[in-house]
């Protein structure tokens, strides 16, 4: 490593994060099976951040810079990372949200074909509909009371708001949503 | 500070073009349409701002194949970032229905019986499968659907990655 100049390092350095964010969430994964997949991938993000931070500074102490272009190099990283990040949540996120892929799954499963009926039958949307509240109840976002479910962590609510707003200011009002 | 600010001028300058496309005339391929107007700004800008015949001014010139990467690898990794945003902004998810529809019963909640029925009128499967065949990951052969070399692809690649993960089904 002596020989290596700093700026290389410092370039680098998101991807050195993610593919720690990769493998310390396949670990835990693994390691916990029948935890909620969420519990992996977030801490997986957190070591995969404290990665791009460390490679980060190993690469701005060999290099001779500015406090400017330092901060500069360092939120240039922050921001590339969490872009990176949040593709690798999305990615592992499909195969535990996506009805697309489930379905998919299911066609696979039967050898590659199924009629209409068989692959609805296969889904099984009953179990999976029980499936989709109960993680929204173990994630906190729902709360029972009394047999009802209420909201309970508002952040889930906060991103949809958020959303919509950039929905309308990207796609604009009147375009119809397609469905997936 | 010099290299930060250039990587965000250009990705900015990819979303002002895509936005003021869409002004124009939403195209029907949106998702390849983004990359296409992404990396064409990013090509057009690391013309402007690097190599022998960069015209950007010196605070606004990037020096070295290193620097030339960084940016990149940023543009490229936001352009990613927001073709995957730009899905979910498309289309609500049902579970952002669900939590919409309880936001709006207050304090008296919604039953369960209630959200399992909005869950399968939100997401039947007829609507799923219309959205494959035209996608190209399934093909009809009179009723039966086939997976497709592309679905195949698709399918296995997440259900291998589900199983090292010890997931169970997802849906």
């Amino acid at each position: 490593m002596n020989g290596i100049p700093g700026y290389p390092i410092v370039v680098l350095a998101p991807v050195a994060g993610l593919l720690a964010y990769w493998f310390s969430q396949m670990a835990i994964a693994r390691g916990l099976p029948g935890r909620s997949p969420y519990a992996s991938l977030s801490r997986g993000f957190m070591v995969g951040m404290l990665v791009m931070i460390g490679v980060t500074a190993l690469g701005l102490g060999r290099l001779e810079s500015t406090w400017s272009d330092a901060a500069g190099f360092g939120l240039l990283n922050g921001l590339t990372y969490l872009a990176l990040a949040f593709g690798y949540f999305n990615f592992v996120n499909l195969t535990v949200a996506s009805l697309r892929i489930r379905l998919l799954e299911e066609v696979l499963e039967a050898g590659g074909g199924l009629s209409a009926e068989e692959l609805a039958a296969a889904y099984n949307a009953d179990s999976v509909a029980g499936l989709r509240l109960d993680r929204l109840v173990r994630g906190g976002h729902l709360v029972e009371r009394h047999g009802r479910l209420v909201i309970g962590r508002r952040r889930f609510m906060i991103v949809a708001r958020i959303f919509d707003f950039l929905h309308w200011f990207i796609i604009g009002c009147g375009h119809p949503r397609k469905h997936d | 500070m010099r290299v930060f600010l250039i990587a965000m001028a250009l990705s900015a300058a990819g979303f002002a073009v895509q936005w003021a496309w869409w002004r124009i005339r939403i195209p029907k391929r949106q998702t390849a349409a983004i990359l296409a107007t992404f990396t064409l700004v990013l090509l057009a800008g690391l013309v402007v701002t690097a190599g022998p015949r960069a015209i950007a001014p010196p605070a606004w010139r990037l020096e070295s194949m290193w620097e030339v990467l960084h940016v990149t690898g940023f543009h490229v990794a936001a352009m990613l970032a927001y073709v995957v945003a730009y899905s979910a902004l498309e289309e609500r998810s049902p579970s952002m229905t669900i939590l919409s529809r309880v936001a709006t019963s207050g304090p008296d909640g919604r039953s369960r019986d209630e959200l399992e029925s909005l869950l399968k009128r939100v997401s039947p499967v007829d609507i799923r499968i219309a959205a494959m065949l035209r996608d190209g990951m399934v093909r009809d052969e009179g009723g039966h659907l086939v997976l497709t070399a592309k679905g195949h692809a698709w399918a296995g690649l997440f259900s291998a990655w589900r199983r090292l993960l010890k997931f169970g089904k997802g849906g």
